[in-house]
């Protein structure tokens, strides 16, 4: 590893037709209130049943409101939270169970971008210790001046300046910060990336430019991301397959543009309906306001889908039981009655 | 601009804040002029430290040290409100006349407090009203604000309402008063695309029933074209172009708006890459002396060292560059056609 530009490139081989993530119906369950004193508590089912596959160098967009489970998936994979069934098998490996220091290994190979560049950075730390940081923790290196020149190669690849390194995040602008995020997740060379909402705290026009860095840093490393947003306007550029998530469930998940161009299930196409049009000439006419969209309760009772309180479409066979989550041709799946099956 | 018009409802001229910092002074209005007027809406859209919001607490007068109105003029109906009388008066308009919608619902409200407690606490102040008519009115207003059951919800506390719900009481109270203008300081930023539709919706139904007029605060352009005339594009302390809203997406003159108009994603766009404006806007501490655009713009000259004058478009806006209307931005490489 001595040519410089590939530093940080990951060093194992490619295997195109096997993917680095596959989650096979993963369900994570939180334990809520307890109805009487010492009672059990109630168990909140904040992610049921999802199952995807993400390929090498490709990335996958999350999408959904809150409290859809979105985050919770991300860290789910990151094996932050506990998981209660499926699993989650990262480049061959089950990591639904390890623990100790295979655990501790496995951060290096799965990082994670936060949302809020303001406050997921220790304001009492210079950019050269934030950066060091998670070097210094994995035992990569021994003090935080042996970690100087590799630190000075993140700050080059993610395009801040090299005087900024013995300076505090304070004095750095909110597309800045989130360029430190990005570098301290990138040192540790990992494969998969779970970006958290990274641009949703930043300017439109500074979004742009992160989301740009992260399509570069992807043909340049060979990453791959989990892209965690919140509405469908940034993911279609950077993803290339999105996925709708709504109360922890998955409900659509397609490649980029046959969300866009052919969305299958009723509440992709609220999401879609609900993003501005900024040019007033092509603005739709009256109908962007999802009226009937209730945001999303945990918990519905019964069974049946659990989209059938907000939808209109919404028929007796929505009441008794929930669609499967199928294929309906091409790369296309979703869960809904109402769309044809192949 | 204001000539041969009815009188605007409010009018701001040349306004400049400067705040005192440890620092040194920092210009954080240089030169703001716009005016609204009845009815109208007005969208002032900009980066994180434009001054946009600083603009919205000027003329709530919210200003508080080390800032202060170092020049210009804040005139509603015609009056200054900084003047030694304007001032009284403004007491008593602001929170009346004109109100504001904060950016974040979820720290606006007072936890301790029931909604209905905010309620009747403003329209009792302002309006005067008894204790039983200001809660049958506060009943309305949630209602109005499309709350339902707004009778039980009155005695609930703000955290038993969603980010989108606590919005509408942000607004509900902001319209508590039958306000003329109303302030909205980005207030869907904080909030689901699913309900900020919904929010922008609220706002553009009470415009027509009220006749209200709003100056709308927003980094997002996407959100201006739904419910905005006007638009007004800040720059670094100043505004770089006005005019209004479907002539400034369809012919953007400063090469900044132009860049702002590409940045925003649209559904329809297939492009794998996204057109930013790169670098980040000047310090206000020690602001350039020419246009403060030109070190991120691609066609600035050697005459933008000098500051540009505002000047009229042949559409009817203002802008404020030495080279207006010229396509600055190069069309993106997309690198999935190259692929």
């Amino acid at each position: 590893m001595t040519d410089q530009s590939n530093r940080f490139a990951t060093d194992h081989p490619v295997a195109p037709e096997m993917p680095i993530l596959s989650v096979r119906g993963l369900g994570v369950t939180f334990d809520g209130e307890r109805e009487r004193p010492f009672g059990p508590p109630k168990k909140i089912q904040a992610l049921e049943n999802i199952t995807f596959d993400l390929a090498r160098g490709k990335t996958l967009g999350l999408v959904g409101e809150s409290g859809s489970g979105k985050s919770t998936l991300g860290r789910a994979i990151l094996r932050r939270l506990p998981i209660s069934d499926g699993r989650v098998i990262f480049d061959g490996k089950d990591i639904s169970n390890v623990k100790g220091e295979a655990l501790r290994r496995l951060t290096r190979d799965i990082q994670l971008i936060f949302q809020d560049p303001y406050t997921s950075l220790n304001p009492r730390m210079k950019v050269l210790e934030l950066i060091a940081e998670p070097l210094l923790v994995h035992g990569i290196v021994s003090s935080i001046e042996e970690a100087r020149d590799q630190v000075g190669e993140l700050m080059r690849l993610v395009n801040l300046p090299l005087d900024a390194l013995d300076r505090f995040p304070h004095g750095f602008s909110g597309g800045q910060r989130q360029r430190i995020g990005i570098a301290r997740a990138l040192a540790l060379k990992p494969r998969l990336i779970i970006a958290d909402e990274p641009v949703s705290a930043l300017d439109v026009s500074v979004r742009a430019q992160v989301v740009n860095l992260m399509q570069d840093l992807q043909q340049e490393l060979g990453l791959t991301y989990v892209f965690i947003a919140h509405d469908l306007s940034v993911v279609r550029h950077i993803s290339h397959d999105i996925a709708i998530l709504h109360r922890g469930h998955m409900v659509e998940m397609a490649d980029r543009d046959a969300i866009y161009e052919a969305p299958e299930h009723p509440y992709t196409k609220v999401l879609l309906s609900a993003v501005p049009e900024p040019d007033p000439a092509l603005r739709r006419n009256g109908d962007c306001a999802p009226e009937a969209h209730r945001p999303p309760e945990l918990n519905l009772a019964g069974p049946g889908c659990r989209y059938r309180d907000c939808c209109d479409k919404s028929g007796g066979h929505c009441q008794r039981e929930a669609p499967p989550f199928a294929r309906h041709g091409g790369g296309h799946w979703a869960a809904c009655w109402h769309v044809s099956t192949d | 601009m204001a000539n041969a018009q009815p009188t605007p409802i409010l009018e701001v001229r040349d306004l400049c804040v400067e705040f005192d910092t440890m620092a040194g002074l920092v210009q954080g209005l240089r030169g703001v002029s716009f005016s609204v007027l009845p009815g109208e809406t007005m969208a002032l859209v900009g980066e994180s430290g434009s001054g946009k919001s600083v603009t919205a607490q000027a003329i709530m007068g919210l200003i508080g040290l080390p800032g202060r109105i170092s020049s210009g003029d804040i005139l509603w109906k015609g009056q200054s409100l900084l003047t030694r009388e304007g001032q009284k008066a403004a007491g008593k308009l602001r929170g009346k006349s004109v109100s504001m919608v904060f950016q974040d619902p979820m720290t606006s409200l007072n936890p301790l407090m029931t909604i209905g407690a905010h309620l009747v606490e403003v329209l009792r102040r302002h309006m005067g009203l008894s204790k039983d008519k200001a809660f049958a009115r506060g009943v309305d207003l949630l209602d109005a604000v499309g709350i339902t059951e707004p009778k039980r919800r009155m005695g609930q506390y703000p955290h038993e309402f969603s980010g989108g719900m606590r919005q509408r009481v942000m607004i509900a109270l902001a319209i508590a008063c039958e306000p003329e203008l109303l302030i909205a300081d980005e207030p869907t930023t904080a909030l689901d695309v699913t309900i900020q539709a919904q929010v922008l919706d609220l706002l553009a139904d009470l415009q027509k029933s009220m006749g209200l007029s709003i100056v709308l605060i927003t980094h997002d352009l996407g959100i201006v074209a739904g419910l905005c005339e006007k638009v007004a594009v800040m720059y670094a302390g100043s505004i770089v172009e006005a005019g209004a809203a479907e002539t400034v997406f369809a012919h953007a003159e400063h090469p900044y708006t132009q860049g702002l108009i590409r940045s925003t994603p649209r559904l329809d766009d297939r492009r794998a890459r996204l057109v930013s404006i790169d670098g980040a806007p000047p310090s206000l501490l020690h602001p350039p002396k020419g246009c403060a655009f030109q070190s991120r713009c691609p066609v600035a000259s050697r005459q933008c060292d000098e500051k540009p004058a505002r000047q009229a478009t042949p559409e009817g806006g203002t802008v404020t560059c030495w080279t207006p209307s010229v396509a600055a931005w190069a069309e993106p490489v997309d690198r999935q056609a190259e692929v």
